[in-house]
């Protein structure tokens, strides 16, 4: 009975930490056989992946209050509702709790998920538009499959691969982005695209949802705490005709993008881990630092190790602008950290020397760093700065060498005096009488 | 004895009697006490001119010469009052007067001591 306990919580144990961000849920709401070279490249690069549909009853992100997927992968095709489990509700908790999801939805956008992007500042098309570019469409009658290679700036979220590798075949819906700073748009419409409404033709040509340069067409949002969700206006682009090597149509552009924002949203790439933050004085050991209380004017030194995930390999990260602070209400030192040699293979260790300020607090050594397309960094550890000691001050100064020899004379005048009346005091009654 | 009611007179008189009338061992002391004195105006004077910086150190070696001044200055009053046929026998002897300087005094070295710095 215990054995068969404790083999149970064995094994749970090693479930639970076997695979990080590895469970990929991959929810369709319509026939998912076009999207067979996605999910393969996805199961490749060692990702279990489940399909589910958005109706089975046993598809949902939670089971007990705990995420049961690491990953959401969210397609849809028709206007119909997703159902409890994939609410906006349901979707804002799982990333809450550290969920990655990329979502993609054409011209036909059920409601949640235009609801779920205002949450983030993604203001999706209404059903029905369409993006349209009379001047940079390739090859189709209705000139809705245009060539995009407008990436975001950052090299995490697109490599300098597919950058290089030409323009993506890009055919669907577009959105509107509004101010959060956390949104990073990802592919952006050239400023000859705009968004044509398929119903009301007379009103898309007056005021479209969107167009030009402010038309975005695949955006991404980082969490304070993380997580990602990107979305993307266009299934098509995923779709096995242009992902698959064997399709006539296959453009290379578009599987390097498929598998930089998968890798990007599902936290193999453009993760950044700070560790290992230590301050103490440049004369102590390794490991007698961190301790809780230093001196005022010591001379320290803060260090911290930065890496960085891509594609899935743990890399030293390099960067000239990786600032650490030391505050206490105000930040009194905000310096750059240098690159220091150390025999780390898989991170990159960053110190700056510095002399404690001249004020006596709790002080917190904070490094605070935020990149688009890397994680938040935002680490904080508190010591104590004390006052001298009694017997820390400088002492013996030259130029207080007359206050020293005149106590010492003071007191060599005393002893002296006190045994010229041990020695020679006369007897002081037998004078006065004489008087 | 003068009569003289000029300041200048006055401080003969005062003079001449000092001379005359004290012992010589507090005689002895005075010029103790007159020492204390300039060691301190010394002190002062360097301060004034060099400024405040080890300050403790200033109060230190200053309040060390004051201080012992005081000191050496009670221990006289006790003597003079001890040794005056006049007076009824006062509290304690010169003995014990010694004592008590030389107590307090060490005390007070102490202290100056750990002031230094």
């Amino acid at each position: 009975m215990r054995s068969s306990l404790l083999n149970f919580l064995f094994f749970t144990f090693i479930a639970a930490v076997a695979a990080v961000n590895e469970r990929v849920l991959a929810i369709f709401d319509h026939e998912h056989a076009d999207y067979e070279s996605l999910l393969d490249s996805l199961r490749e690069r060692d990702f279990d992946v489940t399909v589910k549909d958005v109706k089975a009853p046993d598809s949902s992100l939670f089971e007990f209050g705990e995420r049961k997927y690491d990953d959401l992968l969210l397609f849809s095709a028709r206007n119909k509702g997703l159902g409890a489990s994939f609410s906006p509700k349901a979707l804002i908790e799982f990333v809450e709790d550290g969920g990655n999801i990329l979502l993609a939805a054409g011209t036909n956008v059920p409601e949640g998920l235009r609801e779920f992007g205002r949450q983030l500042g993604i203001f999706v098309a209404e059903r029905g538009n369409a993006l349209v570019d009379h001047f940079a469409s390739v090859g189709s009658e209705d000139h809705q499959l245009v060539a995009l290679d407008e990436f975001s700036s950052s090299k995490y979220i697109v490599s300098d691969e597919t950058r290089n590798a030409g323009a993506v075949l890009y055919k669907g819906s577009g959105h509107a982005l509004g101010e959060n700073p956390l949104v990073e748009p990802v592919l952006r419409a050239k400023t000859t695209s705009y968004l044509y409404n398929q119903k009301s033709e007379s009103e898309s040509s007056a005021h479209p949802w969107a167009a030009g340069s402010q038309l975005f067409v695949v955006s991404s949002l980082q969490t304070l705490n993380g997580s990602r969700v990107a979305f993307s206006s266009s299934l098509d682009i995923f779709k096995n005709e242009y992902l698959s090597p064997s399709s006539e149509s296959y453009n290379a552009a578009n599987a390097l993008f498929a598998r930089d924002l998968t890798n990007w949203v599902f936290q193999r790439s453009g993760r950044l881990v700070l560790e290992n933050m230590t301050y103490g004085l440049i004369s102590e050991s390794v490991e007698e630092r961190n301790g809780p209380v230093y001196r005022i004017k010591d001379e320290m030194e803060f260090t911290a190790d930065m890496s960085v995930y891509e594609n899935g390999v743990r890399k030293p990260y390099i960067a000239s602008d990786v600032q650490m602070e030391l505050v206490m209400l105000d930040p009194y030192y905000r310096l750059n950290f240098e690159p220091v040699e150390s025999d780390l293979k898989d991170a990159q260790r960053y110190s700056v020397k510095l002399v404690a300020p001249d004020h006596y607090g709790v002080f917190s050594y904070k490094v605070r760093y935020s990149r688009p397309g890397l994680t938040n960094i935002d680490e904080k550890q508190t010591f104590t700065l004390r006052q001298f000691h009694h017997n820390e001050y400088p002492r013996f100064l030259p130029h207080a060498y007359p206050y020293y020899t005149s106590a010492f004379i003071v007191f060599v005048g005393f002893v002296m005096f006190a045994g010229a009346w041990l020695f020679f005091k006369p007897a002081a009654p037998s004078v006065k009488k004489q008087q | 004895m003068e009569k003289s009611t000029s300041f200048q007179g006055a401080l003969s008189t005062l003079f001449n009697v000092y001379a005359k009338k004290t012992d010589p061992f507090i005689k002895l002391l005075d010029v103790f006490l007159v020492f204390l004195v300039f060691i301190g105006v010394v002190q002062f004077g360097y301060v004034v001119l060099v400024g405040t910086y080890p300050f403790n150190s200033f109060l230190s070696g200053f309040i060390a010469a004051v201080g012992q001044f005081v000191l050496t200055v009670s221990f006289r009053s006790q003597l003079i009052e001890s040794s005056d046929p006049k007076l009824a026998k006062s509290a304690f002897s010169s003995k014990r007067a010694f004592l008590e300087y030389c107590i307090s005094s060490l005390v007070f070295h102490f202290f100056v001591v750990n002031f230094l710095g």
